[in-house]
């Protein structure tokens, strides 16, 4: 491959007999290897679905995950059977079809203010929203995070007891569906839940947590 | 050798194409007739049938007390990798009838008809919910506001499509979209522009549900 | 050029080599019919056994019919457009002669040919020329050839990645226009879309909300004159205010008072309260965006009213 063009340049009749055997040995396996070499980086190409994926810093338990537009970090993980909403005038009891897992996340960001949305990602990939049982106003989507100080609040994930072990929290910029960037990066926070561990904290699920907002 | 082996093989194709209708399309399949509690794979989601109740709002229900509505009560388990909302069973049963006649119906995509209010219903009796999480069996209801005077139906028809994880013809992606079939075209006269082939929604089953009604 | 259908052209059965692109010189224009055969030294000869004469120089070219050839080992392609009636002359056969690629090769240099084929991104991009004076000069180093090669994919490489970006870079600043903040000096008003707007006072709020001891409240007082009638809607649909540092990071201000409505001409006070780093309470300034996802986004026209 790499020998064929240089070949006729040099006068044609000596040619062959000039290029010693281990040469042309070496230029074959050199061609060889460019060619399986492009074969495999064929292979590395994203698909468009992948392509469309945010890009994802990832960090454990209370590890600080920074992107280009906010840091976080996930503070506490803990189970409740219901939640009790204080407002400013009542209270609100929101109650989870399977279970709460409460997530407690602190954030700031470097240069501007932003809003934080979060979801929840199984191991089997299956991705929960941040439950609608409980309101926006209590959780931290609901706040700002604005740079010079760290801002902590509570997302809540109503999910099946058994989906917990080896779930992690995602936290993203909420892309506008018509306006502006949709390519946010995210940041992910593995619980580090095993199934043992998963079970233990779901069973020392609080039976009421509350949460002002 | 050849050629007798060739003409048999030939014989035998004739045959078999004649014997199965010959060249003709062959009729289209009917959508399946499903009844109360009969469960339809919808390939986003999985739905069950299970009542059709005339009510009063308020009290446990949704809508607002002195109305009359027409709730379909589904279990809906989400087969998608992601929360989607209970509003896609608008899209997933485009067509509710009531004894025969049409009650609402989705044309390009917009409601035609009485819309639905789509809420999730848990145990809790005051709170009405919008999510579908993935995997997990959730009680949905249609709720769609009678109107005044109309008797209560004996009979809901419901029209239930079908959705495929399809790729996007122009970006490559993939989303579920409702399985679809070029509209029948009504007769090409001169108006006819044959260039907008319209797709509308393959009926994968329609469900029949017996209505009653339930007083305060 | 004989055996063909004498109403075929040739123009649309072979591939568009003859055909005027982007890469020939506009210049040329069609030419008229060149006779290739007989060759027409013979055509003297041949009139005498005709029996009407007319018919050659007559301007029906497509009803002479020659006796197939001897195959020319001629061209692949020879274009004789019918449409051109004008007969043909020893002159412009001589013109159409150049425009024929393979022509030079049949030039007797056909070791030097490939020295010059393999560079086609740079030496081939001039005017092919008469085959004279390419063909005798000395052949090019090996390594120059090399590099050239190289520079030419390096290059291509470049322009396209280049293009593509800036294909991209364009649509992206079309969906997202950059940011145009205007500097104004904070004593003097300024008119963003269709309002006028004027910092009244700048400076901490009475009422502090204690529960992040590092940030400090910031009140901010306004007043917006609508120009116009749709310069009263920044009432319903406020602006996006932010408080800047000399950093460049923001704070967002929200509206906590706000006429009940503007009439246009006259002002109407507005109040936002902001939360900012307790030390740079004294030093952050006012921005002003047309909407608030444009001041969180950084797109669009903004004023910066500088203390």
């Amino acid at each position: 491959m790499t020998t064929r063009p240089a070949a006729p340049e040099s006068p044609p009749a000596a040619t062959p007999a000039k290029v010693p055997v281990w040469r042309r040995l070496v230029a074959a396996v050199a061609g060889l290897a460019l060619v399986a070499a492009a074969v495999y980086v064929r292979s590395l190409t994203l698909t468009p679905d992948q392509l469309d994926d945010p890009i994802t810093a990832s960090g454990g338990m209370s590890q600080e995950v920074d992107t280009d537009l906010f840091s976080a970090r996930l503070e506490r993980v803990e189970f409740a059977r219901s939640v009790l909403v204080k407002k400013e005038f009542g209270t609100d009891r929101a109650t989870p079809g399977q279970v709460f897992l409460v997530a407690k996340v602190g954030a700031t960001a470097p240069r501007r203010p932003i809003q934080l949305h979060s979801h929840l990602l199984t191991a089997d990939g299956l991705r929960f929203a941040a439950s609608d049982r409980v309101p926006d106003t209590a959780t931290l989507a609901w706040r700002w995070i604005q740079p010079g100080w760290w801002r902590s609040g509570y997302y809540f994930f109503d999910v099946p007891a058994d989906k917990v072990a080896g779930a992690r929290v995602v936290v993203s910029k909420q892309e506008h569906t018509l306006y502006g960037d949709q390519f946010y990066a995210e940041a992910a926070f593995d619980m580090g839940l095993d199934a043992a561990g998963a079970r233990r904290l779901v069973g020392a699920a609080k039976d009421v947590f509350e949460v002002s907002g | 050798m050849l050629v007798p082996v060739l003409a048999v093989l030939a014989a035998v194709a004739l045959g078999a194409g004649a014997a199965f209708g010959g060249l003709e399309e062959a009729p289209k399949e009917q959508p399946r007739r499903l009844g109360k509690g009969a469960t339809l794979d919808q390939g986003q989601m999985s739905t069950r049938f299970v009542d059709a109740v005339v009510r009063p709002g308020g009290e446990g229900a949704p809508g607002v007390p002195g109305k009359r509505y027409l709730q379909l009560h589904l279990r809906v388990t989400n087969q998608d990798s992601r929360t989607i909302s209970a509003q896609a069973m608008d899209r997933a049963l485009p067509t509710v009838r009531t004894d025969g006649k049409v009650f609402k119906t989705l044309q390009d995509s917009r409601t035609v008809g009485v819309s639905p209010h789509i809420v999730v219903k848990d145990a809790d009796p005051d709170h009405y919910y919008s999510q579908l999480p993935p995997g997990v069996p959730t009680d949905v209801i249609l709720s769609f506001e009678m109107p005044p005077g109309r008797a209560a139906p004996k009979t809901v028809q419901i029209d239930a499509v079908s959705f495929e994880w399809r790729e996007s013809f122009f970006w490559r992606t993939h989303s579920w979209s409702v399985v679809s079939e070029p509209a029948p075209q009504p007769a090409a006269g001169p108006g006819a522009n044959a260039a907008a082939t319209r797709y509308v929604p393959v009926v994968a089953a329609r469900v029949e549900l017996p209505a009653r009604e339930e007083t305060a | 050029m004989s055996d063909r259908d004498p109403g075929d052209t040739g123009v649309w059965r072979h591939p568009a080599a003859g055909e005027p692109s982007w890469f020939t010189p506009p210049r040329r224009v069609p030419r008229p019919d060149a006779r290739v055969w007989p060759p027409p030294e013979q055509e003297a000869r041949s009139t005498s056994t005709v029996p009407i004469p007319a018919v050659q120089d007559g301007p029906a070219p497509r009803r002479r019919t020659w006796p197939p050839p001897v195959p020319e080992p001629a061209p692949p392609f020879e274009r004789a457009p019918a449409r051109e009636t004008a007969p043909e002359t020893a002159p412009s056969r001589e013109s159409a002669a150049p425009r024929r690629e393979p022509a030079p090769r049949r030039e007797p240099a056909p070791r030097r040919e490939p020295a010059s084929a393999p560079e086609p991104a740079t030496g081939q991009a001039e005017e092919p020329e008469p085959a004279g004076s390419r063909r005798r000069r000395r052949p090019m180093p090996r390594s120059a050839k090399v590099g050239l090669r190289l520079f030419g994919a390096a290059g291509l490489a470049v322009a396209l990645i280049g293009v593509l970006g800036y294909d991209e870079l364009r649509r992206y600043e079309l969906q997202h226009p950059p940011a145009q903040v205007r500097h104004i000096p904070q004593v003097r008003p300024a008119t963003l879309g269709n309002a006028e707007w004027r910092v009244v006072s700048m400076a901490p709020a009475a009422d502090q909300d204690d529960d992040i001891a590092e940030r400090l409240m910031v009140q901010v007082d306004l007043e917006a004159t609508a120009l116009n009638d749709e310069g009263t809607f920044v009432v319903t649909t406020p602006p996006g205010f932010l408080l800047t540092d000399a950093a460049g990071r923001a704070w967002l201000a929200q509206v906590w008072k706000a006429p009940e409505k503007l009439v246009p001409g006259t002002p109407g006070r507005f109040s936002l309260l902001g939360a900012v780093p307790r030390e740079l309470a004294g030093q952050v300034e006012l921005e002003v965006w047309p909407t608030e996802l444009q001041a969180l986004d950084a797109s669009g026209e903004a004023l910066h009213f500088d203390r």
